[in-house]
C-alpha cells in the first residue's frame, strides 16, 4: 500500500511541486500584511537605490573629470580672468555705500525653496529638496526614486511636491524610505486618495488616480450644488482632512464637470499641474523640530 | 557540470538585469517602458530547465522580482504569476527547434500576454495594491518587451550561457 501510495507521488511529483508552489504563493498574497511586505521591499529597495545614488553620482563625477581634462588650458585662463574680476568686485563691494548689499546667484533650488517657505500654508514644515534619480520601469506599479532618505528627517506618509510655473503643487506622498533615498506614490498612482476641496469655492471632494500621469484625475463625491458656481480652470487644493497631506496644496485644475442629472453627488476630472513627465527635483515637507 | 554553470550564470544574469533596468531610466527618451529584462531572461531559463524545475524558478524568480523592482506590490502575486508562466514555459523544452527570431519572440509576447492578464485579474480584487495600466501602455510595454526577446536569447547563445535546442540535437 505504501509503495503504491510513494509510486503515485513519485509519478506525479512535478505537478505535486507546482500546486504546493502555486498554493503557497496565494497564500501569500492574501495573508501579507504590510509590515512584512515592508520589510522584504525596504531590504531590496536599500540595496538597490545604493547602485541607483552610485550610478547617478559616479556619472556625474566623470562628466566633469572628463570637461577637466579636455579643457585645462581654456581653465586657467578662465581662473587667471576670475581671479581678476573677483579682485574689481571686491574692490567695488568695499566701496559701496550700501554694506547689505548682496551678489544674488542664478540658483534655481533657492528661489523655489524661498518660494514655500514665505507660503503660510508651510510655516510648520522644512522643505527638503530631492532629484528624481529613478523610476519604476514596471507601468504596473508605477513610483518615483529621490535622492534622500532618512538621514535628512524624511519620514513614511510625507507630502511631497514640487514647483512649477511659480507655484507650489503637490507630487504625493512618501511610501518607502532608506538612510539615502525614498519613494514616491505620485498622484495619478491608482491607489492614491487625496482629501481635497475647491479653492474658490470651498466645496470638498476625493482625489483620485487613474494609474496614468497623462489622464486626468477623478474628484468624486462633490455636493451637487457645487456645480451652479464652479468653472472649468479652478483650482483644487488639498483639505488637509486626511492627516496626511497639509492643507492648501494646490493639487490641479478643473478640465470637466461630469453633468450627473440623476445622481445625488458631482464627478470632475482634474489635470495635475506637475507635468510628471519632466519633473526632476522635487520637495519633501518634513516636520519642523522645536 | 556544463548544465549547472549555465544554470548559475543564468541567475547571476538575471540578477543583474534586475539592478541594470533601474539604471536606465534617465538616460532614456522613453523612460516610462523600458523592456523587462529580467522577465525575458526568467522565461528562457525555465525553457532550458525543462519541465522537472521550472516552475521553481518562476516561483524563486517571483519573490526576486518583488524585492527589486517592485515596492509597491503585493507580495505573493508575482511569485503565483510567474510559476503558472515558468511551468508551461518549461514544458516547450525540446518540442521546437527554436530559430534565433520568430520563436523567442512568440514565448515572450504569449508570457506577456498571460502576465498581463493574471494582473488584471488580480487588480480587480480589493485590497490589494495592483495598479491598473491603460490598454496602450500595456500594449507598448510589452510591444517593446517583445522586441527585446531575439536580442537577448542571441546574445545568450553567443556567450554560450544557454541552449534550447540542446535536447533535440542529442
Amino acid at each position: 500500500m505504501q509503495g503504491k501510495v510513494r509510486d503515485w507521488l513519485k509519478k506525479r511529483q512535478v505537478i505535486l511541486q507546482f500546486s504546493l508552489l502555486l498554493l503557497i504563493s496565494l497564500i501569500i498574497v492574501f495573508v501579507s500584511r504590510p509590515f512584512y511586505r515592508n520589510e522584504m521591499t525596504g531590504a531590496g529597495f536599500y540595496i538597490t537605490t545604493l547602485f541607483d545614488r552610485a550610478a547617478s553620482e559616479s556619472g556625474e563625477k566623470v562628466e566633469v573629470i572628463g570637461d577637466q581634462l579636455l579643457s585645462r588650458k581654456q581653465m586657467k585662463k578662465k581662473i587667471q580672468l576670475l581671479e581678476e574680476k573677483v579682485e574689481s568686485l571686491e574692490q567695488l563691494i568695499a566701496s559701496s555705500a550700501d554694506k547689505d548689499n548682496r551678489v544674488f546667484l542664478n540658483n534655481k533650488n533657492n528661489a523655489d525653496l524661498n518660494l514655500i517657505n514665505q507660503n503660510e500654508d508651510y510655516l510648520s514644515f522644512n522643505a527638503v529638496s530631492a532629484d528624481i534619480m529613478a523610476r519604476n520601469p514596471d507601468p504596473f506599479s508605477d513610483s518615483l526614486i529621490i535622492s534622500a532618505g532618512s538621514y535628512k528627517n524624511i519620514k513614511n506618509n510625507q507630502a511631497v511636491v514640487a514647483v512649477t510655473d511659480n507655484q507650489v503643487a503637490l507630487v504625493g506622498r512618501i511610501v518607502l524610505v532608506t538612510p539615502w533615498s525614498a519613494s514616491i506614490r505620485p498622484i495619478y498612482h491608482s491607489r492614491s486618495s487625496i482629501g481635497s476641496r475647491l479653492k474658490k469655492e470651498r466645496y470638498e471632494g476625493i482625489l483620485k488616480g487613474q494609474g496614468d500621469p497623462s489622464r486626468p484625475l477623478d474628484l468624486s463625491y462633490l455636493n451637487k450644488n457645487a456645480q451652479k458656481i464652479l468653472n472649468s480652470g479652478d483650482v483644487v487644493i488639498t483639505s488637509g482632512l486626511s492627516s496626511i497631506y497639509p492643507a492648501g496644496i494646490d493639487i490641479g485644475r478643473i478640465s470637466t464637470i461630469k453633468r450627473n442629472i440623476l445622481g445625488p453627488v458631482l464627478d470632475l476630472e482634474v489635470i495635475p499641474l506637475v507635468n510628471f513627465d519632466k519633473l526632476e527635483t522635487v520637495y519633501v515637507l518634513t516636520e519642523k523640530s522645536e | 557540470m556544463k548544465r549547472r554553470t549555465i544554470t548559475f550564470q543564468l541567475i547571476l544574469f538575471v540578477v543583474l538585469a534586475f539592478l541594470q533596468s533601474r539604471f536606465f531610466y534617465s538616460q532614456l527618451p522613453f523612460h516610462r517602458y523600458l523592456p523587462d529584462l529580467a522577465f525575458i531572461l526568467i522565461i528562457f531559463a525555465s525553457i532550458q530547465t525543462g519541465r522537472k524545475n521550472s516552475h521553481w524558478i518562476g516561483f524563486l524568480g517571483g519573490f526576486l522580482l518583488h524585492a527589486f523592482m517592485q515596492p509597491d506590490s503585493v507580495l505573493g502575486v508575482y511569485a503565483f504569476i510567474l510559476t503558472i508562466i515558468c511551468f508551461i514555459a518549461g514544458q516547450m523544452k525540446g518540442r521546437l527547434i527554436i530559430d534565433p527570431i520568430l520563436l523567442p519572440l512568440l514565448y515572450v509576447f504569449a508570457a506577456l500576454i498571460m502576465k498581463g492578464m493574471f494582473l488584471f485579474i488580480f487588480s480587480l480584487l480589493p485590497d490589494l495594491e495592483i495598479c491598473r495600466i491603460s490598454f496602450i501602455d500595456f500594449v507598448i510595454s510589452t510591444a517593446i518587451t517583445t522586441l527585446c526577446a531575439p536580442i537577448i536569447y542571441n546574445i545568450m547563445r553567443l556567450f554560450r550561457l544557454i541552449d534550447l535546442n540542446e535536447r533535440i540535437r542529442k
